[in-house]
């Protein structure tokens, strides 16, 4: 149960970073790497 | 086989279902509050992933003929469901998206129901999917472009698929983070990609959609040594006279020197085969970090002394390969060889004066030679091979890129050359990528030839010693939501698990372990159903 508990939190962290991520301006980041040779 | 296979229980289809869809949830609907992706994109994503998660609770196990039926029905019908999404929200055109995603997409997937009558991994039905929708960007060749950059390559993808490849529609996530680090940027998004997927479903994606880890279990198939249908050394016969008409095209086209692409391309390249073809399939060498360590030590030499001599290198990569295949007094007088033609024979100044480079050639010997017998001595009682992904996150990924502003893992990854370097150049559509090949090129061209082999010989070498991403998701492997778990009672110690995993473990002896990754085909073959898949 507590390590069902503890991953689920670490899954809902990571969702935070991604919104994180996406708030810091990550996607376009990313898109000009990406998106270029 | 010695006894049946047994059926998966309707707990596990549900999990699995559940995993997928959550995952999917989870991953999309973020986006559509941050206002970056419409709903077409969101309901797109989602449509694909139910379906899939769907399709694959009920193709799982062995499937009735009912069950396969049905999962194809449901495969079509989220299909086109996505691709409306697609259409309409994304304003591509309808019956394009039918006719070139949709049909050809469900054509593979009849095919698959009808012709494919014994037990299909469900993971590979998946892999193989997956393989094709990273890779979907046709346009590419239809309309001269060389890269797409829509919508999606603002997103990072969970697994190894580079984002330079013609064909790529996602952004990798180690490219990715690669440069963000080098712009001292912290990478959150692909961060929290890999954090998500990680603590759900731990090293599935390496199993379930990395094309990179397909080509490697494809390339495990071809039956090697003793295994082999027919005679081995005719089928070495026709490799050495492959490489050797590619070894002239290199020469009359490419104009390249033909001592240089005998000794450092063509002699090595089809001495490995010829091990690897006597030798037949192998375990992973526990000792492989040690030829790892030197060719980040040679390739740091090359680097510093600014040879031109990719194909020394390269030679030294494919060597590395024979270092861990075979003993380690051999692989120290490999290493010396290797070193000695690194600062001799592979130098631009051979051409004018072959003695002129002689003395660092030799004291680069003596250094290879004297590095590899240390590490091989203290590797002795130290970490197996699988602990230099590890390293190879740390230092090249991560601080390499941090300390010089380069993604240092793309430039030798052997993904990016196989899906972006090698079509790039024989595709140029611009007429000015081939005219950028340099030393570097052929390093990478090394590295991939060596991988190609060692995945004849090895069940998934990369995977299990340098992938960076796969070093990231094994540290959640131990306790994500979804885990193996044996029933102790059950276990006959029959082994039938190890001989099914893709990645050589021993499910029986530790589930859960670093380079478990989730494929569920000890699940399936398990004859007394004593591993199950938990959430």
């Amino acid at each position: 149960m507590k390590r069902r508990v503890a991953f689920a939190l670490l899954a809902v962290i990571g969702v935070a970073a991604v919104v994180l991520g996406i708030r810091a301006g990550d996607p376009e980041t990313i898109h000009r790497f990406a998106a270029q040779i | 086989m010695a006894s049946q296979p047994a059926d998966i229980s309707t707990r596990t289809r549900v999990a699995v279902f559940l995993s997928i869809a959550g995952t999917a949830v989870l991953a999309t609907l973020p986006l559509k509050f941050l206002g970056r992706f419409d709903w077409g994109v969101i309901y797109y994503g989602l449509a694909s992933m139910l379906g899939l998660g769907l399709f694959l609770a009920l193709f799982l196990g062995r499937p009735t003929r009912l069950n396969r039926w049905l999962s194809f029905v449901v495969i079509l019908l989220t299909g086109a469901v996505a691709a409306a999404f697609l259409s309409f929200g994304q304003g591509m055109p309808f019956v394009r998206v039918l006719l070139f995603g949709w049909l050809p997409f469900g054509l593979i997937m009849l095919g698959a129901v009808v012709f494919v009558r014994r037990r299909v991994a469900p993971f590979r039905v998946v892999q193989i999917s997956s393989a094709v929708l990273l890779n979907a960007y046709i346009a590419a060749y239809v309309q001269n472009k060389i890269l797409y950059q829509g919508i999606f390559k603002y997103m990072p993808e969970p697994i190894l698929n580079c984002y330079g490849g013609p064909l790529a529609v996602f952004a990798c996530p180690i490219g990715s983070t690669q440069q963000m680090v080098g712009m001292k940027l912290l990478p959150w998004l692909p961060l929290g990609v890999f954090i998500v997927i990680g603590a759900v479903v731990g090293r599935a994606a390496c199993a379930w959609i990395c094309p990179f880890g397909m080509w490697q279990d494809l390339l495990y198939k071809i039956k090697v040594g003793a295994r082999a249908k027919n005679n081995r050394w005719i089928s070495f016969a026709v490799v050495a006279l492959i490489t050797a008409f590619i070894g002239a095209a290199l020469v009359l086209f490419l104009k390249l020197h033909p001592l240089r692409v005998f000794l450092f391309a063509w002699l090595p390249f089809n001495l490995l085969v010829l091990a690897v073809a006597i030798r037949g399939k192998l375990d992973l060498p526990r000792r492989m970090w040690v030829g790892g360590f030197l060719a980040a030590v040679g390739l740091g030499a090359v680097v510093w002394f600014k040879f031109e001599v990719g194909y020394a290198v390269a030679f030294g990569f494919l060597g590395l390969v024979l270092l861990g295949l075979t003993g380690r007094w051999f692989a120290a007088a490999f290493a010396a060889v290797a070193g000695f033609l690194l600062g001799w024979l592979g130098n631009p100044a051979f051409h004018v004066g072959p003695l002129s480079k002689l003395p660092l050639g030799l004291a680069l010997a003596v250094a290879a030679f004297i590095l590899v017998a240390v590490l091989d001595i203290v590797a002795k009682a130290s970490l197996p091979s699988n602990f230099l992904k590890f390293g190879v996150l740390l230092f090249v990924a991560g601080l390499a890129s941090y300390f010089t502003a380069e993604p240092w893992f793309c430039k030798l990854c052997p993904q990016g050359t196989f899906g972006a370097g090698i079509p790039l150049v024989l595709w140029d559509p611009v007429n000015a990528l081939r005219g950028l090949v340099g030393w570097l090129y052929w390093v990478k061209i090394g590295i991939l030839l060596a991988f190609i082999v060692a995945a004849i010989a090895i069940k998934r070498p990369f995977c299990r010693v340098i992938c960076p991403i796969g070093a990231i998701y094994s540290v959640f492997n131990k306790g994500s939501l979804l885990h193996l778990k044996l029933e102790p009672q059950s276990c006959t110690e029959c082994s039938l698990c190890r001989k099914s995993c893709p990645m050589d473990i021993e499910p029986h002896t530790g589930q859960n372990q670093l380079e478990c990754i989730r494929c569920g085909e000890c699940v399936s073959n398990c004859p007394k159903s004593g591993l199950k898949f938990r959430v």
